[in-house]
C-alpha cells in the first residue's frame, strides 16, 4: 500500500539496502555526539553542584558577618551590647577571622572553596582582658577605658589596633562565637574620644 | 570490487540523515539550555551582591544616623555645626579620623547629606579616591539641627563601591 503512493524515486530508497559507509560513518558520528552530549550534561550537573556548594558556605558566611554588623550597627549606650553565634553547618568548615574579613573555607570533591565577606564595622579578634592587655603593652599601661583612656591621636591608635586586626585567627567550629561592643577611649589634648570596636571570640 | 561498491554507492541518504537532524536538534536544544540556566544564574549573581551591598549601605546609615558625636542637643538629631567640621572641605581633622575609625579600613564610602529644601549640603570623603565600580547607594531620613531654634529634615545618602576582596 504503501509503496503505491511513495514516488519511484523515493521507493528504490527504501528499498536500497547499500550506502554502509554513510550509515556507519553517521553513526560513528551520532554515538560521539552522544558522548560529548552526555559528558556535558554530566559536566553541567557537576558545575551546579559545586555553584550549590558556594552558596551555602557563602550564606554561612553571610550568617557570621551579619551577626558582627548587627552589633557593630547598635548604639554605644543601648542594652544589648553582646550576642553569640553558632556554627549550625552540616559539613565541615574551617572558619578564619581577621579585623577586615571573615573567611569560610571547605572541601567539596577534592577541591578547596573559599567564601571571604569583609568587615563593616572595626573588629579585633580578642576578648576584652586580651585586648586590654595589648593596649597597655603599646601604650604605656593604659587599657583604654574610661578612666584611663589612651594618651594618643586617632591615627596612631587606629595603627596599633590594625596590627592585631593583621592576623588571622582560627575560630572553632564546634564553640559559640561570642561577640561584644566596647569603646576604647582616646585622650588628645583635653578632648576625650570614643572609638567603638567590635570584639570577636570564643 | 565489493570495497568500490561499497565507496561509491551514494544511494540510502534519507536513513543515516534522519539521525542527524534529531541529534541536531537535542544539541541545538542543550546549547541555548545552557545559555539560559548560565544567564539566570549571573542575574541572581549580580542581584544578590547588590542586596547584600545595599543591606551593607543602609547599616552603615544607621550607624551614622545614631553616632553620638554627630548629635545635636537632642538624641537622634544630626548637627549641622559637626557636620561643617567633617564635611569638605574638612576644619576637625580628629572628628573626621574618628568617623571613619569606627569601620573597617577595606570600606570605600562616601556619604552626603542634604536637607529636604535644599539650602544645605554634606559631603563626606574618606579620602579623594573617586567612586568606581558598582556603586550602591541606600538612603534614610535624617532630621538635621541647622541651630539649636531651628530643625529640619533631610536625607542621608551612603555610597558604597569596590565591595569584593
Amino acid at each position: 500500500m504503501k509503496n503505491e503512493i511513495l514516488p519511484h524515486a523515493i521507493q528504490d530508497m527504501f528499498r536500497d539496502r547499500s550506502g554502509w559507509i554513510e550509515f556507519t560513518l553517521s553513526k560513528a558520528a551520532l554515538m560521539i555526539t552522544s558522548i560529548i552530549l552526555l559528558a556535558a550534561f554530566y559536566q553541567i550537573g557537576a558545575d551546579f553542584s559545586d555553584i550549590q556548594m558556594q552558596r551555602q558556605l557563602d550564606s554561612e558566611a553571610i550568617g557570621l558577618k551579619t551577626s558582627i554588623d548587627d552589633i557593630g550597627s547598635i548604639s554605644p549606650d543601648s542594652i544589648r551590647q553582646n550576642s553569640t553565634y553558632s556554627f549550625n553547618s552540616e559539613y565541615p568548615v574551617d572558619a578564619f577571622i581577621s579585623g577586615e574579613y571573615i573567611r569560610f573555607e571547605t572541601t567539596h570533591r577534592e577541591q578547596t572553596i573559599h567564601s571571604v565577606k569583609p568587615l563593616t564595622f572595626r573588629t579585633i579578634p580578642l576578648n576584652e582582658t586580651e585586648m586590654r592587655t595589648f593596649l597597655s603593652n603599646n601604650f604605656n599601661g593604659q587599657p583604654g577605658t574610661f578612666e584611663h583612656p589612651l594618651i594618643t591621636d586617632t591615627p596612631t591608635a587606629l595603627e596599633v589596633i590594625s596590627i592585631v586586626g593583621s592576623q588571622e585567627v582560627m575560630l572553632n567550629t564546634g564553640k559559640i562565637v561570642h561577640i561584644e561592643k566596647t569603646s576604647i577611649y582616646l585622650k588628645n589634648d583635653s578632648e576625650v574620644n570614643r572609638l567603638e570596636v567590635v570584639l570577636v571570640h570564643q | 570490487m565489493k570495497l568500490y561498491l561499497f565507496i561509491n554507492d551514494e544511494q540510502a541518504i534519507l536513513e543515516p540523515h534522519n539521525d542527524i537532524l534529531a541529534t541536531a536538534l537535542v544539541v541545538i536544544g542543550f546549547v541555548v539550555f545552557a545559555a539560559v540556566m548560565s544567564k539566570a544564574y549571573l542575574i541572581y549573581d549580580e542581584q544578590s551582591h547588590s542586596i547584600e551591598n545595599y543591606e551593607e549601605a543602609s547599616r552603615i546609615a544607621e550607624s551614622i544616623a545614631s553616632w553620638d558625636e554627630l548629635q545635636g542637643t537632642r538624641p537622634d538629631i544630626i548637627s549641622a555645626e559637626i557636620l561643617e567640621g567633617i564635611s569638605d572641605p574638612v576644619s576637625d581633622r580628629d572628628t573626621h579620623a574618628l568617623f571613619f575609625a569606627r569601620f573597617s579600613a577595606n570600606n570605600e564610602f562616601s556619604v552626603e547629606i542634604h536637607t529636604d529644601d535644599g539650602k544645605h549640603h554634606w559631603s563626606i570623603h574618606k579620602n579623594k579616591t573617586a567612586a568606581s565600580g558598582n556603586v550602591i547607594a541606600a538612603s534614610i531620613p535624617v532630621i538635621i539641627e541647622i541651630n539649636p531654634a531651628q530643625y529640619t529634615s533631610g536625607t542621608l545618602t551612603v555610597r558604597l563601591w569596590k565591595r569584593y576582596i
